[in-house]
C-alpha cells in the first residue's frame, strides 16, 4: 500500500501534535521566516492598536526601531505616551488599514492631496487623518496644517531609513471621502465632526483592495529603497462595532478572514513579504480564549507576550535578548494594567465604551 | 489663631519684620519651621505624626536645629499652613517652554512646534509630580496653602556674576508673557484639582515674565533669588488674604 502523502511529516504538520497536545504559550516552530530580521535593521513600524504592542516590544528587545518623532527632550513619559510619542515609529497614529498607510505614503511624496483634513469639535481642531494623536485638539487650523507639515517630513525621513516595515492590519472597514478618496480612522462625530458639506461614506475593503493597496505601498518603498521587506502581521481583537449592517460578529469573522487572506496572497506572490501569525497565536483554541482579556477582543499581556517571544525566538534564536520581564513590562505598560498599554480609538465606536473622549483598548 | 510658615529658605523670608506682622496681625500666633531647599525636600513627618528632618543626613539634622526651635514639630496645633517655596519642577518646566513652541502661535526658530494642548500637559504633569512628592512628605490638607519661590529678579537677564543664560533664554522670548500665564494658570489648576491653597508670588514684585522685582532682593549685589522683608510681609499678607478652605 503506497504512503499516505501525510505519514511522516514533522510533528509541525499535525494539529494533535503541534497544537491540541501542547500549552498555548508552548507553541514550536509557528513561524520560519522568510528573511532574517537583525537588531541592527531599521524597523518601522505602523498599522493598527496591535501593533503598538510590537512597536514597544521590538523596542524593547533591542531591535532598531525608527521613531522619526522621538519625544521632545523633558516631556513626561506619560504626556508623551498620549500623545502618541514613540508608539509608532512616527506620529501617525493608528493606521487601520493600508490604503491608509497608501495614502499617507503618498501624502509625503506630494502626490496625494487628502479632502477635508481637518475636522473641528467644540472650537478645537483635528487633524483628520490621525485625530487621537493631539487630544483635545489645536486651537486653530492652521496649527494643525503645521503640525501636519512636520509630520509629513518627519514620516518622509523615517521610512526613507527603514530596512522592515513591519505593518499589522487591522480592520477592512473604513471611512472615506468620496471625492478625494481619503480614509480617515474614525467616522465622522466620533472624536470630532467633518466640515459641513463633506461627503464621508462608509467603505468596506475586500480582499483584491488590500492587496492593492499594500502593494502600492511597497512600491512606494522599494522606490526609496530596493531591498526593503515587509512583514505582515493581522491584529487578532474582533471588531468593536460595525458600521455594514451584518452581526457584529460575523463581520469581524469576515474583516479578519479577508485580512488573514489578503497576507497570504501577498506573501505567496512576493518574497519580500513575510507574514507573522500573532492572530493565530493569539485566537489559537489551545488558548480556549484565555489569551482575551474579559471584553473578548482585548489580547491579554500574557497572550502579547507568547506573541513576541515567538518572534523573538524565531529571529534572534542564539543572541543575548533583553530580560524577558523588560519586554513584558513593554508590552503591557509598567503598573502591568493593560488598560494603560495601548491607545485605540477604534473602541470609541462603540458608545457603551466612549468614555472621557480617549478610549484605551488593545486591538484593533 | 495658630499660623505656621513652613518651607525652604524662600519661607524664611516671611520670618522678616514680625514685629509688623504681629502689629498687622495681632489675633496669630505665628511659629515657623523651615530647612534649606535640599535639606526641606527630604523632611517627611513621620509615624510619631512629626515633620522631621531626614535622620540620615546629618546636615539636615544639623540645619533642623539651627534653624528651628525644634528639630521636628508636630502640625496638628496649627490652624493655617502656609507651605512656601514650591518649585513644581521649575526647571524642567522652564527648558520644555524654551524648546517647545505651541504651533497656534506660529513658528519661533529653534523650537519644535507641538500642539498647545501637549506643552500644558507636559507643564502640568512636572507641576503634579512636584506636588504629589510634596504631599508623600506633607500630607495636605484643607489648612494649608501653598506659594511657589518667587522668580529670580531681572539682575539675572543682565551680564555680570548672577546672569542666568537658561531663565535669560526664557524671559527674553516675545512669546513670554504668554508662557507665563500658561505656566501660572497650570500651577493654579494643579492646586485646584487637589483642594490645595495656592497664593501666587505677590504680582507686584514680578517685573517681567519670569522676573521678579530686584527692588525685593535682599542682597541685591550676591544674590538673586532671596527677598527681603518687604517682600515677606507681602508675601505673608497674601497667604492671610487667601480664604481657608475649610474652617477647622
Amino acid at each position: 500500500m503506497a504512503a499516505s502523502p501525510y505519514d511522516g511529516l514533522d510533528a509541525r504538520a499535525y494539529w494533535r501534535t503541534a497544537v491540541a497536545s501542547r500549552g498555548p504559550g508552548r507553541l514550536r516552530d509557528l513561524y520560519q521566516p522568510r528573511f532574517a530580521i537583525t537588531r541592527t535593521m531599521p524597523i518601522f513600524t505602523a498599522g493598527s492598536c496591535f501593533a503598538q504592542h510590537v512597536h514597544r516590544a521590538l523596542k524593547a528587545a533591542g531591535y532598531a526601531v525608527v521613531e522619526a518623532e522621538p519625544a521632545p527632550e523633558g516631556v513626561p513619559e506619560e504626556v508623551a505616551a498620549r500623545f502618541f510619542y514613540g508608539t509608532f515609529s512616527a506620529r501617525y497614529g493608528n493606521i487601520y488599514n493600508p490604503r491608509q498607510f497608501r495614502q499617507l505614503l503618498q501624502e509625503t511624496g506630494g502626490t496625494f492631496t487628502p479632502g477635508h483634513p481637518v475636522w473641528s469639535r467644540d472650537g478645537r481642531f483635528y487633524d483628520a487623518l490621525r485625530p487621537n494623536v493631539d487630544p483635545g485638539g489645536y486651537g486653530s487650523a492652521d496649527a494643525v496644517a503645521l503640525a501636519r507639515g512636520d509630520h509629513l517630513r518627519a514620516v518622509a525621513g523615517g521610512i526613507a531609513r527603514a530596512e522592515v516595515l513591519v505593518f499589522t492590519l487591522g480592520l477592512t472597514e473604513t471611512w472615506a471621502d468620496r471625492a478625494s478618496g481619503a480614509v480617515y480612522p474614525t467616522a465622522p462625530g466620533v472624536i470630532a465632526d467633518a466640515p459641513e458639506g463633506a461627503d464621508i461614506g462608509f467603505v468596506s475593503l475586500g480582499h483584491d483592495e488590500i492587496v492593492t493597496e499594500v502593494r502600492l505601498c511597497l512600491a512606494h518603498l522599494r522606490a526609496l529603497n530596493p531591498g526593503i521587506k515587509l512583514l505582515l502581521t493581522v491584529a487578532p481583537g474582533p471588531l468593536v462595532a460595525t458600521a455594514g449592517g451584518q452581526h457584529v460578529l460575523v463581520a469581524s469573522t469576515a474583516g479578519k478572514a479577508i485580512l488573514r487572506a489578503a497576507a497570504e496572497t501577498l506573501v505567496r506572490s512576493d518574497d519580500g513579504i513575510d507574514y507573522f501569525p500573532s492572530y493565530e497565536i493569539i485566537t489559537n483554541p489551545a488558548a480556549k480564549g484565555t489569551f482575551f482579556a474579559q471584553n473578548l477582543r482585548h489580547p491579554t499581556p500574557k497572550g502579547v507576550s507568547v506573541v513576541m517571544k515567538q518572534f523573538m525566538a524565531a529571529h534572534a534564536p542564539s543572541e543575548p535578548s533583553a530580560p524577558e520581564t523588560a519586554v513584558h513590562a513593554a508590552l503591557i505598560g509598567s503598573d502591568f494594567d493593560d488598560d494603560d498599554a495601548v491607545i485605540c480609538e477604534e473602541m470609541m465606536n462603540d458608545p457603551g465604551l466612549a468614555t472621557g473622549g480617549l478610549a484605551k483598548d488593545g486591538l484593533g | 489663631m495658630r499660623v505656621l510658615i513652613l518651607g525652604n529658605s524662600h519661607a524664611a523670608t516671611l520670618r522678616l519684620g514680625p514685629d509688623a506682622m504681629a502689629a498687622a496681625w495681632p489675633e496669630v500666633r505665628l511659629s515657623f519651621w523651615g530647612l534649606p531647599g535640599a535639606a526641606f525636600a527630604k523632611a517627611r513627618i513621620g509615624a510619631d505624626g512629626r515633620l522631621a528632618p531626614d535622620p540620615a543626613d546629618a546636615v539636615s539634622l544639623r540645619k533642623a536645629t539651627t534653624w528651628n526651635e525644634t528639630e521636628s514639630i508636630d502640625l496638628a496645633p496649627f490652624d493655617r499652613i502656609f507651605l512656601v517655596g514650591l518649585r513644581y519642577n521649575f526647571r524642567p518646566a522652564l527648558q520644555l517652554m524654551r524648546r517647545l513652541q505651541p504651533l497656534e502661535w506660529g513658528r519661533r526658530k529653534g523650537a519644535l512646534g507641538v500642539s498647545e494642548a501637549m506643552l500644558r500637559a507636559s507643564i502640568r504633569s512636572l507641576i503634579d509630580a512636584s506636588l504629589a512628592d510634596q504631599a508623600a512628605r506633607t500630607p495636605f490638607d484643607a489648612r494649608f496653602v501653598a506659594m511657589p519661590a518667587p522668580y529670580p529678579a531681572t539682575t539675572v537677564a543682565r551680564d555680570g556674576p548672577l546672569y542666568e543664560p537658561v531663565t535669560t533664554a526664557l524671559a527674553t522670548l516675545s512669546e513670554a508673557p504668554q508662557l507665563m500665564q500658561m505656566y501660572e494658570a497650570e500651577v493654579r489648576a494643579a492646586h485646584d484639582a487637589i483642594g490645595l491653597g495656592f497664593a501666587p508670588q505677590p504680582p507686584h514684585s514680578v517685573a517681567a515674565p519670569f522676573l521678579s522685582d530686584p527692588r525685593f532682593l535682599a542682597q541685591a549685589d550676591r544674590d538673586a533669588r532671596h527677598m527681603n522683608g518687604d517682600y515677606g510681609r507681602a508675601a505673608f499678607a497674601a497667604l492671610m488674604a487667601h480664604p481657608p478652605l475649610q474652617r477647622r
